[in-house]
């Protein structure tokens, strides 16, 4: 963990790891980028909209008995809507993100040891991850709308990324994203809120966690 | 360590008309409809792009006003969005309730002819074969496959809804779930529901109003007499069973004895045979009184009494032997027979004799008798085993799960009316 003033404004900002590369200071919200020894300040994040996401930076939770931390966001955006990615540091050690779409919950991490099938994989195509079969069903242009927090990129507004989604058996995905000609493959599942256990929710007006029952 | 909540309270106006827009759902809804002009706005981003214009709200009339709360099956959830959709020609049309919880997600209420459904999105695939789709290991059956469009819009939706917007659709059936899948070309998107009734639905949302009474069978609507069938079968065997043991046993027990037994010609007419005395064993049981004769073409008829010489009762019986055949168009036929039984049942026991009358067609006062029929015999039986009762209980027996047999047949012949698919092969496993 290593702390930067802000170039704008002074007030503290986090990195958690030589990962996050990336920062949005709370205070001003100026995008702020780690260089070697210090932090360079590319200007200011645009607008995240009202949304009613439960997520908040600071909020935590346990997927599959190890505890995580909310410590980013992502508003990505296509043609036909947008959906949150959370980014999320466990306590092990591990990276991981926390996708939230059209009132679903997803965890995916990232696949160090297969490398991401080509960006020209058509739409019906299976990939294999890990001898797991997984069918490619979603091709789509996406880029980044606002984000806070750390993240491990820079989460600039108008980032362009083309994302291949695979969906697999009893409700595992895979999802390759291209960054110009990088591409980085993760693979995760769907969950039910209730799993994670979280902490820390951000208070929404009119709602409360009720677990479902 | 908590960041403040980026609290941008931005005012959206309709693309359409500029009309202030309530978004339920911010950062969930993409498409909301204007409640002035109709216009669907894209809220997803803050440049506010105009889905379709409109000029006129048309208003969907709904016992559920939108934004209401309702606590359904364990969640909290609010009306957000209604919509109206119709098949291919237009011609059935059915809605569907948007409900949302910003923790645990979107979930639809589909309302058909007073049929209700809760429907939420799966992201697990079935596997299809034809007719049949199996998914988390059960069976669903093919039921209806066609188009839905969009007629009409009101609230918000998580994608960029348009009216006219046309899927294919197709629902598979295992009651009380049904198993739909859309799709536009580029998606397929599968969503699973189970039936509840419109009570539930209107009370969990503090709907006083009686829900709209339902027509015909639901696609997935349980049958009532499922939960009946196996029990009643089961009953109804054990109950069979223990009447047939209870007759076996009686049977077992019958003395089966033959206490008169003589042979005849027909008498002078207007005389009555007097048979000797004979005794009947027991308390009381049943006598077999057979008669037999050979008519051919003829009838033979007996009055027969049974006098108890002790307490003077009498027990008059009055039977037919007859028999005709020939040969027609068709070929030979024939008919009667030369034998006749019936049983009485509870005779006291005690010393009897018979008053026998016998006559035959062509016995005429004055004239000896001719033809074939000379002879007739009678014989009496004691005790014989009977197995009439035991139909007869065994039949009432069967009576109650019969009609629940029939009725839950019924039911999934109505069911299977509404669809195109009732001919194909399996069989209606629908516990």
């Amino acid at each position: 963990m290593k702390v930067f003033a802000c170039p704008s404004c002074g007030a503290p900002v986090n990195f958690a790891s030589a990962i996050t590369v990336f920062a949005v200071c709370a205070s001003c919200k100026s995008m702020i980028v780690r260089r070697d020894v210090d932090v360079e300040s590319l200007g200011k994040m645009a607008v995240l909209l009202e949304d009613l996401s439960p997520l908040q930076i600071g909020c935590g939770g346990k997927f599959e008995t190890v505890n995580f931390t909310v410590i980013g966001r992502v508003k990505v955006e296509w043609d036909e809507g947008a959906w949150n990615e959370w980014y999320v540091f466990f306590d092990d050690g591990r990276f991981g993100w926390l996708a939230e779409a059209q009132g679903f919950w997803m965890m995916s991490f990232p696949v160090s040891d297969v490398p991401a099938p080509s960006q020209k994989t058509k739409v019906g195509a299976a990939v294999m991850i890990h001898g797991k079969r997984f069918v490619v069903d979603d091709r789509r242009e996406a880029w980044c709308q606002a984000s806070e927090g750390e993240l491990p990129f820079r989460a600039v507004p108008g980032r362009r990324t083309l994302r291949l989604d695979m969906t697999g058996a009893d409700g595992t995905f895979a999802c390759a994203e291209y960054d110009q000609d990088e591409g980085v493959l993760y693979q995760g599942r769907y969950f039910e809120f209730d799993e994670c256990q979280f902490m820390n929710l951000r208070e929404l007006p009119g709602w409360k966690y009720e677990r479902a029952g | 360590m908590s960041a403040p909540a980026d609290k941008n309270p931005q005012t959206l106006d309709c693309k359409g008309c500029g009309a202030p827009l309530h978004v339920r759902a911010p950062g969930f809804s993409v498409a909301v409809v204007c409640e002035s002009c109709g216009s669907i706005t894209d809220a997803s981003d803050e440049k506010l792009v105009l889905i379709e214009k409109s000029e006129k709200a048309i208003p969907i009339k709904s016992a559920i006003p939108l934004g209401t709360r309702g606590f359904l099956r364990g969640i909290e959830q609010e009306l957000i969005g209604i919509m109206l959709r119709t098949d291919a020609s237009g011609e059935y049309g059915w809605g569907e309730y948007l409900l949302f919880n910003p923790y645990h997600g979107f979930r639809w209420l589909v309302c058909y002819n007073g049929h209700w459904t809760y429907v939420r999105t799966v992201k697990d695939t079935p596997a299809e074969a034809g007719s049949v789709s199996v998914f988390r290991s059960t069976s669903f059956q093919r039921f209806i496959t066609g188009k839905s469009r969009v007629k009409h819009v009101l609230g918000e939706f998580y994608w960029r809804v348009r009216r006219g917007d046309t899927v294919d659709c197709a629902d598979f059936i295992h009651p009380p779930y049904i198993l739909s899948l859309e799709s536009d070309g580029s998606e397929r998107i599968w969503s699973l529901g189970e039936y509840l009734s419109g009570d539930e639905v209107y009370a969990a949302f503090g709907i006083t109003l009686l829900p709209p009474s339902r027509s015909g069978v639901g696609a997935c609507q349980p049958n009532p007499y499922s939960k009946n069938r196996g029990s009643t079968i089961f009953l109804a065997a054990c109950f069979i069973l223990l009447a047939f043991i209870m007759q076996v046993l009686a049977v077992s027990r019958a003395r089966d004895e033959v206490v008169f037994n003589h042979q005849y010609s027909f008498p002078d007419p207007k005389s009555t045979i007097i048979t000797p005395s004979f005794a009947l064993g027991g308390e009381s049981a049943n006598i077999a009184l057979s008669t037999h004769s050979k008519p051919d073409n003829t009838w033979t008829f007996f009055e027969i009494t049974l006098v108890n010489e002790s307490t003077g009762e009498d027990f008059a019986i009055a039977r037919e032997v007859a028999y005709y055949h020939g040969t027609d168009s068709d070929g030979s036929w024939s008919e009667g027979s030369w034998n006749d039984k019936v049983v009485l049942s509870a005779i006291p026991g005690g010393t009897y004799h018979l008053e026998i009358d016998p006559s035959r067609e062509d016995l005429v006062p004055g004239q000896l008798p001719t033809g074939a029929a000379q002879d007739f015999s009678v014989t009496l039986t004691r005790d014989v085993p009977y197995w009439g009762i035991f139909a007869f209980v065994a039949v009432l027996l069967i009576l109650p799960p019969a009609f629940i047999f029939w009725r839950h047949s019924a039911f999934e012949k109505q069911r299977w009316s509404e669809s195109d698919y009732a001919d194909d092969d399996s069989d209606d496993d629908d516990d």
